[in-house]
């Protein structure tokens, strides 16, 4: 959806004119102040995710939130939406049961990267291979911040944490090239400084059918920055302006974030496919056997199952 | 009662001796009518993330080097920064318990501290904090819960009072609560002119501040309050120098303006041993690291990932023999995993164990099952915080009780156990590891939030009598011996009297063996024989009734206080409530109230006919619970048939504490205010509810 000068400037002023702040119909001020430390990237994120809303044609009422436990899990409780605040790792399977029971619904699953890809990886791969109608933010910030800053599936090696005070001995996940291998039909990776092309991003993720992942590289200063020396929330945006390069059709084997001075990060929207929905594909299956029941019935009073039933079997 | 909770202060309730031997001091109207030494409950509160912590740290610290005994607890939000978290800490000349709500000394440096905790302060006490905020109102403070502002709303007006820190103030003052304003922006500023810094870089100085202030009101030594900062600041001299600059200016301040009134004061005294300073974590990894632990896995949780951060802080290391030995520490990817590896590294010969709280064990229940049905010697560390679901993560509890002996689909052989302090907490993970070894079979620890995050002094653990046994593992020479091999292999689950069965590590020469999660035979083949399910069933649960017979009766349980005839109740717990208890106890006692406290440690297999013998004849049994539903008391009912006449459980997410303790036994005792008549009308269920 396009948007005019016109509306942005309206916007900037009505910033200006006014005490309110532009996202108080979306946010919940009376859960202020929020959790989350000064210089996190994860209110950027939110931010962007409000403002894809605002210019979704989807109605309000039928965007739903989903999040896991962590820093970002909080998102939920923080946007006067229907939101839930699920547990650990398992935002996407409560995401699923919303989706395939009340497909009007527009939801969106909110989490990090440890919440979805360490203790949730399994759902995450199986709800992209189901191609279930889910768009996934995961806010990466390279570890659990809050549990106080252990390594998670996406530190990547030799970063410090709390749990790796001498270097990570282990490989970070490259997300967007796994989330595209599980079969998401969008994905995408920006950075908290791409708040633009992020809010895009989102807004394209909720036009498609199917699971469509966004990764958002993100700071967290107070548990991954000050042990790799990343400085604060600021400066951590100034060394993503450094190093991202946008590429659109980037490889993605060669997208892996790394903790070299001197690597990129490549950020873009990388995939764009269509490829049929969960609950479209399953219509089509169960149209498909009603049709051939009742032309079974005209032929014969038991179908194949009927007698696979009456045999017994068991597993 | 206003806000909710019995105060030392409040119109109303009643008085409770805040220390025994100073029984006389308690009156408002003449709060420094005596000294009282070496006796002392402080607090210091502030925003997560502000040092509070190390604030704390350096107090203790600094009682610590001066021979005190110490003991603390922290209170935090499961946020990283911004909400409001607490250090209690008391000091003695003789060890120390269990910690009071009620404070001498309150220590802050912004304003929700003082709204939160004033109330808490007793008569003849003080209160450290920044007269900069005595204007702020309450409404002013975003991290306060909407209850508590408008309980705390409500009780100002109460008062005729207006909502600022001030008034409050006034209240508390009016109380004979003494108040201590130091001025921290002006000694910040004098002390960035006299270091020539700027104020920006010495900001946290304000902690050093408000620990100096408390210590030179106490009258303790500024030397040992430098003592602490050169060991909490280990290699940073210039951070060093600065906070023991800010010590003594905050020393100065308070001599000029304040002198040497405050009431209680503390006095350095010569330790005769040497001690330790640790938390709960820390104990039981030490524990972990004796009992010869080398692998620990895990998925970081609140609050038991402390245990496993340190264990990794220490994966070399030096045996007393001079050799090296490694213990590794591996995160998982969540907690299924977790046991599964320690399981796998078990049944390859590690003395294997991992660490969690509900949600994860929650997970591990699958897992818990394989180590049943393949009598897998694996060692589960669970510190249980408020539940259900993700719950309460950084608050105790100890919910998990019922859910811990029925884990799992199906009935298999465990044991569990459950420390009562930090003491226990070190000697039961190694018992932990024994146990399993010996009847091989999962053996899960308990403690809770309390115990974790419990710092205290004590002495060096006594580590010559420790045993490492490891029960029937086999090695090449003894299957040789024992004529066990069959065709290479043997019946890793061998039928005996005692249900053990000898076992090899994989990789033995003539041990081969099998393990299956199904049903099996003597060999771990897959069987549905209705007569071996029922051999093998038989046989994995007589290895409890062997470790019933083994284990010693002091392991099982712990006796303390006056024999049954004397004693006018008896109460039974498990855990954390240990100390609040023993002190309650002893309050109780001077009061002419003899108790006796049966406290169980071994909770599975149940200790039936040892509890039932220390029940019998009790003239009432008390239990004493941090849950909901009295989980003890419920199973001793099960097991022994005695059923408890009272209730006292505390299910708000915080410790019981000595003073809340004290009163609802003398509720069960005698009755209380609005129960119904006096004695025999003492209420079934008390609910303790004091926190903050
Ligand atoms: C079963 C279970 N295990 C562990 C936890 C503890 N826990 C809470 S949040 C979290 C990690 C969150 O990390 P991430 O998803 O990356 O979010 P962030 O805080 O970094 O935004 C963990 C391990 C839990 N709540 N439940
Ligand atoms: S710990 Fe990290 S992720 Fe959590 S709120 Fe703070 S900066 Fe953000
Ligand atoms: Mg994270």
């Amino acid at each position: 959806m396009a948007v005019s000068v016109r509306q942005v400037e309206d916007e900037a002023l009505h910033v200006i004119k006014t005490d309110r702040h532009p996202e108080d119909e979306i946010l919940r001020k009376d859960r202020l102040p929020h959790i989350w430390c000064p210089g996190c990237g994860i209110g950027v994120a939110v931010t962007a995710y409000i403002e894809a809303l605002k210019r979704s044609d989807i109605p309000r009422e039928q965007h739903v939130v989903v999040s896991g436990i962590g820093c970002t899990g909080r998102v939920a409780g923080y946007v006067n939406l229907d939101s839930y605040h699920t547990t650990h790792g398992r935002a996407i399977p409560f995401a699923t049961g919303l989706a395939i029971a009340n497909p009007e619904l527009e939801v969106t699953v909110f989490s990090g990267d440890g919440d979805l890809f360490a203790i949730g990886g399994n759902h995450i791969i199986h709800a992209a291979r189901r191609n279930v109608d889910l768009n996934v933010i995961c806010v990466n910030n390279f570890n659990y911040g809050m549990t106080g800053g252990q390594f998670g599936p996406t530190t990547p090696e030799e970063a410090k944490t709390t749990t790796t005070p001498y270097g990570n001995v282990e490989d970070g996940f490259n997300l967007p090239y796994l989330a595209a291998a599980s079969g998401a039909v969008y994905v995408a990776r920006w950075t908290s400084l791409h708040f633009r092309p992020l809010r895009d991003a989102i807004l394209r993720a909720f036009q498609k059918r199917g699971l469509t992942f966004i990764e958002v590289v993100s700071p967290c200063p107070t548990s991954f920055g000050r042990p790799n020396e990343l400085g604060e929330g600021l400066d951590e945006m100034e060394w993503y302006r450094l190093s991202c390069v946008i590429d659109h059709d980037a490889d993605l084997r060669e997208i892996g974030l790394s903790m070299r001075k001197d690597s990129h990060i490549v950020v873009g929207n990388f995939v764009d496919v269509e490829r049929p929905e969960f609950l479209e594909r399953y219509e089509r299956v169960i149209q498909r056997a009603q049709g051939q029941r009742s032309a079974a019935q005209e032929v014969g009073p038991e179908s194949k199952r009927d007698q696979a039933q009456a045999q017994g079997g068991a597993a | 009662m206003p806000i909710g909770m019995p105060t030392g202060w409040a119109k109303g309730g009643r008085t409770i001796p805040m220390e025994q031997e100073h029984k006389q001091e308690q009156a408002p109207e003449q709060p420094k009518a005596e000294r009282r030494i070496n006796r002392l409950s402080w607090l210091i509160g502030g925003a997560q993330g502000s040092g509070v912590d190390s604030a704390a740290n350096v107090f203790a610290r600094a009682c610590a080097h001066g021979g005190l005994y110490v003991l603390g607890q922290r209170e935090y939000y499961s946020n990283i920064m911004g909400e409001h978290s607490y250090y209690q800490v008391r000091v003695s000349d003789k060890p120390l318990k269990a910690i009071r709500h009620r404070a001498d000394l309150l220590v802050s440096f912004d304003a929700e501290t003082v709204f939160v905790h004033a109330p808490d302060v007793v008569p003849g006490g003080g209160i450290v904090y920044d007269p900069k905020l005595e204007r702020t109102p309450l409404e002013r403070v975003p991290t306060l819960s909407a209850r508590f502002r408008d309980d705390m709303q409500r009780f100002l007006e109460q008062q005729g009072v207006g909502t600022t820190l001030k008034d409050l103030l006034s209240v508390v003052e009016k109380e004979g609560v003494g108040l201590y304003p130091i001025p921290y922006d002006e000694l910040l500023q004098r002390l960035a002119e006299e270091l020539q810094q700027p104020l920006s870089k010495l900001k946290r100085a304000v902690n050093t501040l408000a620990v100096a202030a408390s210590t030179a009101l106490l009258g303790y030594g500024v030397e040992w309050v430098r003592k602490a900062l050169e060991e909490v600041f280990h290699g940073k001299a210039k951070v060093i120098e600065a906070n023991v600059r800010a010590a003594e200016l905050a020393y100065e301040y308070v001599a000029q303006t304040f002198g040497d009134g405050f009431r209680v004061r503390l006095e350095p005294v010569e330790a005769k041993e040497a001690r330790l300073f640790l938390t709960g974590t820390q104990a039981v990894a030490l524990g972990k690291i004796l009992a010869g632990c080398s692998v620990q896995t895990y998925y970081p949780i609140s609050p038991a990932t402390d245990e496993s951060v340190y264990l990794e802080s220490h994966q070399m290391l030096r045996h007393t023999d001079g050799g090296e030995g490694a213990l590794l520490v591996l995160q998982t990817e969540d907690e299924i995993a977790a046991i599964d590896v320690a399981i796998g590294a078990a049944i390859a010969g590690a003395r294997a164990a991992t660490s969690t709280s509900g949600p994860g064990f929650s997970l591990m229940v699958e897992g818990l099952g394989f180590a049943m049905i393949n009598e897998v010697p694996v060692v589960i560390t669970l510190y249980q915080r408020g539940s259900p679901s993700t719950g309460m993560p950084t608050r105790t509890e100890q919910g998990d009780l019922r859910f811990v002996l029925h884990a799992g689909h199906g009935e298999g052989p465990r044991i569990v156990l459950a420390s009562g302090d930090l003491e226990e907490a070190f000697y039961d993970e190694v018992r932990a590891f024994n146990w399993a070894e010996k009847y091989q079979l999962p053996v899960i620890h308990l403690l809770d939030k309390a115990l974790a995050s419990t710092s205290e002094t004590r002495p060096l653990y006594d580590t010559k009598g420790i045993k490492i046994e490891r029960g029937k593992l086999l090695a090449e020479d003894d299957l040789r011996e024992l004529n066990l091999s069959e065709g290479g292999a043997i019946r890793r689950f061998l039928l005996t009297d005692d249900g053990i069965s000898p076992r090899t590590l994989p990789g033995t020469e003539g041990g081969i063996f099998w393990l299956t999660s199904d049903e099996h035979d003597e060999w771990g083949h897959i069987t549905e024989d209705p007569v071996v399910r029922d051999r093998m069933m038989e046989k994995r649960m007589r290895k409890l009734e062997t470790a019933a017979r083994e284990i010693p009766r002091e392991e099982k349980l712990n006796v303390f206080g006056h024999p049954t005839e004397e004693a006018e109740a008896v109460v039974i717990s498990w855990g954390s409530p240990k100390g609040a208890i023993l002190e309650a106890m002893e309050l109780l006692g001077a009061e002419g109230f003899p108790l006796k406290f049966v406290q169980v440690r071994l909770l599975w297999p149940f200790p039936a006919p040892e509890v039932a013998e220390e029940l019998e004849g009790a003239k009432r049994v008390i239990a004493v619970e941090n849950n909901f539903s009295g989980q003890l008391a419920a199973l001793v009912r099960e097991q022994t048939g005695v059923a408890a006449d009272h209730l006292l459980v505390k299910y708000n997410g915080r410790p019981m504490t000595v003073e809340e303790v004290y009163e609802g036994l003398r509720r069960c005792l005698l009755g209380g205010e609005g129960d119904e008549g006096e004695g025999a009308g003492a209420p079934r269920k008390v609910v303790l509810t004091h926190g903050r």
